[in-house]
């Protein structure tokens, strides 16, 4: 019985690969659904990096249930609204959770990651002022292939 | 499973203190992106807003879109001020609307 | 054909035990799905012992009884769940939760059947399962239940599907090798039952076992059939001593 090949792929065809996966790396955050996204929730406005806080792994199991918790900056006055994104999932806006005081600007939810990406985080204050924080999740693949229908 | 929450709500806290509210939801939160066996999409299925009004004022509100997970769970902390009821509610695609609620009793205000 | 798959797919990982180790599945996860399953609050299955607490009292059939005026409190039925399958004498049968609940549900309660894996069964099954948290798994094979055990052990060994694995050739002999971002695990069923992330919902140990016998493109069992509860008897047995977990959080 043979072995397992470790792969059938010519080296140059690797090394290539390997240089558009590195390109790949320094291509701006914002894809276009990101882009269209935002232009839907915020116009014309766009975030500045940080100003809020992002908690979720790096690494999750399973995307159909990832623990997330957004929090402003304490230092600065409370923002109005806090908004996630998921770029790659089929619908990139994820919610948003709107505060007034006595509410603390934070939450904890648990949300669908259809595979991994850069997970935004959107502080926006009541002057039109946004904030962003993007953090990258890798989500791992089960051992078996997934049940594609419900119902058992 | 019908709809239902679990909710946790402190019944007491000193003024000034900050306390937290924890909620889960059974819900199926279908996104409206799947596909039965039959090719067939199954309709989006999801609570899209939630809310919660402490002793009279809203405090929180929040869009739900179909990338919260199934079962959605939801924590927030807010800073009891005065005694008073906390009210719970959701609302989803369905019409269908869940309400919970409890009373903080505030001391040393 | 079917060595040659399994060895593309476990590339390079270390397939040393012999024999499957009692770890329960617990034991491979994640710090965040080890928190979500301790956290009595946040644990998604516990949404379905709250369903479960109140189906219990509610009445159901022509008598109008409920659970809970024959058992009395669900805490009456601890020590129930972690001895299941057990083999009933008298109708010389297996029966594991789910038979005893459809069963009372039908013939007792003389109300409508609970269908498998609906969400009322689930939800009875996850209360009793529930009360039995932290008992060790624990049944009975010899004795009139020894022929049902062998052929569950049987039917474990046997390879099936278009796969054509066994149970054993995944969670005896490769437990513990990596298979895509996956480690195989001991096949385990101290949990159920447990909520799964892919199925963002509860399942019993008849749905895990239908799944895995789809994943290997199998005919699934029919759950009620003796065959599959022999292999229910066969896992609990193999877990024996490991304690329960219901509502186990599983990804």
């Amino acid at each position: 019985m043979k072995g397992p090949r470790r792969s059938g792929l010519p080296r140059r065809i690797l090394l290539k690969g390997l240089a558009a996966s590195l390109t790949l790396l320094w291509v701006p955050r914002v894809s276009a659904d990101l882009e269209a996204a935002l232009q839907a929730r915020f116009g014309d406005r766009r975030p500045d990096p940080g100003g809020v806080e992002l908690e979720v792994s790096s690494l999750v199991e399973n995307g159909n249930s990832v623990a997330v918790t957004v929090r402003a900056d304490p230092s600065q006055p409370a923002p109005a609204a806090l908004h996630l994104f998921m770029p790659r999932n089929p619908e990139p806006w994820g919610g948003s959770f709107r505060i007034k005081p006595p509410a603390l600007a934070e939450f904890s939810t648990r949300i669908r990651l259809a595979g991994t990406q850069d997970l935004m985080a959107v502080a926006e204050w009541d002057d039109g002022r946004l904030a962003a924080r993007a953090v990258s999740v890798m989500v791992t693949l089960g051992a078996c292939a997934d049940e594609i229908y419900g119902e058992f | 499973m019908s709809l239902s929450a679990r909710v946790r709500i402190p019944a007491a806290a000193r003024a000034g203190e900050v306390i937290e509210i924890r909620t889960l939801v059974s819900h199926p939160m279908e996104t409206g992106f799947r596909v039965d066996s039959f090719g067939r999409r199954v309709p989006r299925n999801i609570l899209t807003r939630f809310s919660c009004h402490y002793a009279g004022r809203e405090i929180v509100t929040m869009d739900l879109r179909p990338g919260i997970a199934a079962n959605p769970y939801l924590a927030f902390r807010f800073v009891a001020d005065v005694s008073g009821p906390v009210e719970l509610r959701w609302e989803g695609d369905q019409g269908e609307v869940l309400t919970e609620g409890g009373h903080i009793e505030v001391t040393g205000a | 054909m079917r060595r040659w798959l399994l060895t593309a797919l476990l590339l390079g990982s270390a397939v040393s035990a012999e024999h499957a180790e009692r770890q329960s599945g617990y034991a491979l996860l994640g710090d965040e799905l080890r928190a979500l399953q301790d956290d009595d609050f946040a644990n998604p299955g516990m949404l379905w012992v709250d369903a479960g607490e109140r189906l219990w009292s509610q009445a159901a059939g022509p008598d109008g009884r409920s659970c809970q005026d024959c058992h009395g409190d669900p805490t009456s039925l601890r020590g129930l769940a972690n001895r299941l399958p057990r083999f009933d004498a008298d109708s010389e049968r297996l029966k594991n939760l789910d038979t005893l609940v459809r069963n009372c549900r039908e013939q007792r309660q003389q109300a409508a059947a609970l269908p498998h894996e609906s969400e009322d069964l689930l939800a009875l099954t996850t209360l009793i399962a529930h009360q039995s948290r932290g008992l060790p798994l624990d049944v009975t094979v010899d004795g009139a239940a020894s022929a049902a055990f062998e052929q569950g052990r049987a039917s474990f060994e046997r390879r099936r599907g278009q796969l054509d694995l066994s149970c054993a050739d995944c969670h005896e002999r490769l437990q513990g090798a990596r298979l895509r971002g996956e480690t195989i695990s001991a096949g385990m069923i101290n949990g159920f039952p447990l909520y799964r992330l892919t199925w963002e919902g509860l399942g019993s140990r008849q749905r895990m076992i239908r799944w895995c016998n789809e994943a290997v493109r199998a005919e699934p069992m029919n759950p009620d059939s003796q065959g599959a509860l022999a292999l229910e008897l066969y896992l609990a047995w193999r877990g024996r001593g490991l304690t329960l977990e219901t509502p186990a959080v599983r990804r």
